[in-house]
């Protein structure tokens, strides 16, 4: 066991207060960063767990739980989107990382992330956050409206969506005049990834939330909304 | 300038539980205590210029990972892990092979009270026999030496056994004996 008081330990503590470390920063600076960052829960922390994003819906959760804790029921997919009916997974107070969002410097990057079309909504402008995730859903987020909108590749079948269900405030709407999908939340929300795995670690409740399609791209666009304001919105695209 | 980042073990348990209750100064008073230490930490492993933002990125990870931390233990060596994880991090992401950045200082003033200062050559070759060593010597004599942390918190930094801190700091210190043979001079 190495004596502490040796003479070698007690060069290298010497060596340890000689060696070149930058200045630390301030702790008043440091403290008032970070506790910025913790204060826009709308802001970052999507960014990391933007995977939580897109494409399960459980309608009919939240409220009325008692009487659907049986298996969860798929009810019919919208674009990439599948909608489930079932006991809600109980969202992670602290969604995993395991599904990385990277955050992007800008639309421009966006667009060269991802193999189809990346829309900006003229009604909002430029986003404040853009990230992708799994290289296939990018989304932006808008810190003032706490609006956050998902692109992602992903085809309609027909034979889906006609399966109309009609379930706790579920309702079919249109955007462009195709068909679209509101779901007033709070709904949970959880990842499928690319081989349709599950990712119930991302669970997380959504706000409202509208669903529409245009060239084979699924679009998502969440927030404290109106069905008017996210229809004009979403027909905002350019 | 050292001990950096002591925080009484009662006013941290204290803090995080308040943090926990929600209390965001509760958190940023735990954050300005451990900056420094923090960052001395990530300079060590290697961060870089990017130290400043590993250390930002590490303290708001900590936050989101509080409810892991077991109340009535320390605090600092948790913070330090979770550091030196992102620490590395950043280094992977640029591709920085040196795992821990050891440059001597060349004004080579002392910042503490307790040693005297080491002849720029014995600080030369001490150094370059510190990188020389193998990656995990290094991290358990920085964890011990520079940072000054005790065996239980290297231990819980580095996520070993202490046994195996202890034995490594053995075989590392012993190494450097052999490759840089204390001076001669008497009353260096």
């Amino acid at each position: 066991m190495p004596d502490e008081t040796d003479e070698l330990s007690r060069e290298l503590r010497a060596l340890g207060r000689q060696l070149d470390v930058p200045p630390a920063p301030d702790p008043a600076r440091m403290a008032a960063a970070v506790r910025q960052r913790l204060e826009q829960p709308r802001s970052r922390p999507w960014l990391r767990y933007a995977a939580a994003a897109v494409l399960v819906a459980f309608a009919a959760l939240v409220a009325g739980s008692a009487q659907v804790r049986a298996a969860i029921v798929e009810l019919f997919r919208f674009g990439g989107v599948v909608v489930e009916q079932g006991a809600p997974s109980a969202p992670n107070p602290n969604p995993g990382s395991s599904i990385p969002a990277t955050a992007l410097d800008g639309v421009a990057a966006a667009r060269a992330a991802v193999p189809f079309p990346i829309l900006v909504p003229a009604e909002l402008g430029t986003p404040d956050e853009v990230a992708v995730t799994d290289g296939r859903v990018v989304s932006f987020a808008y810190r003032a409206t706490g609006i956050r909108i998902d692109q992602f590749g992903g085809t309609l079948d027909p034979a889906f969506a006609k399966q109309v269900p009609s379930v706790a405030g579920v309702e079919w709407t249109q955007v462009d005049g195709a068909a679209a999908l509101w779901v007033p939340g709070p709904h949970e929300v959880v990842y499928l990834d690319r081989d349709g795995r599950r990712h119930v670690e991302s669970a997380r409740l959504a706000a409202d939330t509208l669903v529409w399609q245009r060239d084979g791209v699924t679009f998502r666009l969440e927030g404290s909304l109106r069905l008017e304001r996210a229809i004009a919105i979403a027909q905002s695209m350019r | 300038m050292i001990p950096i980042g002591r925080g009484g073990a009662t006013d941290d348990t204290d803090a995080v539980a308040r943090t926990l209750d929600g209390d965001l100064d509760a958190y940023a008073g735990l954050v300005a205590r451990y900056t420094a230490v923090a960052h001395r930490a990530a300079v060590l492993a290697g961060a870089g210029d990017d130290a400043e933002d590993v250390v930002q990125e590490a303290f708001v990870k900590a936050f989101r990972k509080l409810q892991t931390f077991r109340l009535g233990q320390p605090f600092r060596p948790w913070l330090l892990r979770i550091v030196l994880n992102e620490a590395s991090n950043a280094r992977r992401s640029l591709r920085r092979r040196e795992a821990l950045a050891l440059r001597a200082n060349h004004r080579g003033h002392i910042e503490g009270p307790e040693a005297g200062v080491l002849g720029e050559e014995r600080r030369h070759a001490l150094l370059a026999a510190v990188r020389a060593l193998p990656d995990r010597d290094r991290l358990v004599l920085s964890c011990r030496f520079f940072l000054e942390l005790t065996e239980a918190e290297t231990a819980h930094v580095l996520g070993w056994p202490i046994g195996s801190v202890k034995s490594r700091t053995a075989r590392a210190l012993a190494k450097l004996r052999s490759t840089v043979p204390r001076e001669e001079v008497s009353g260096a």
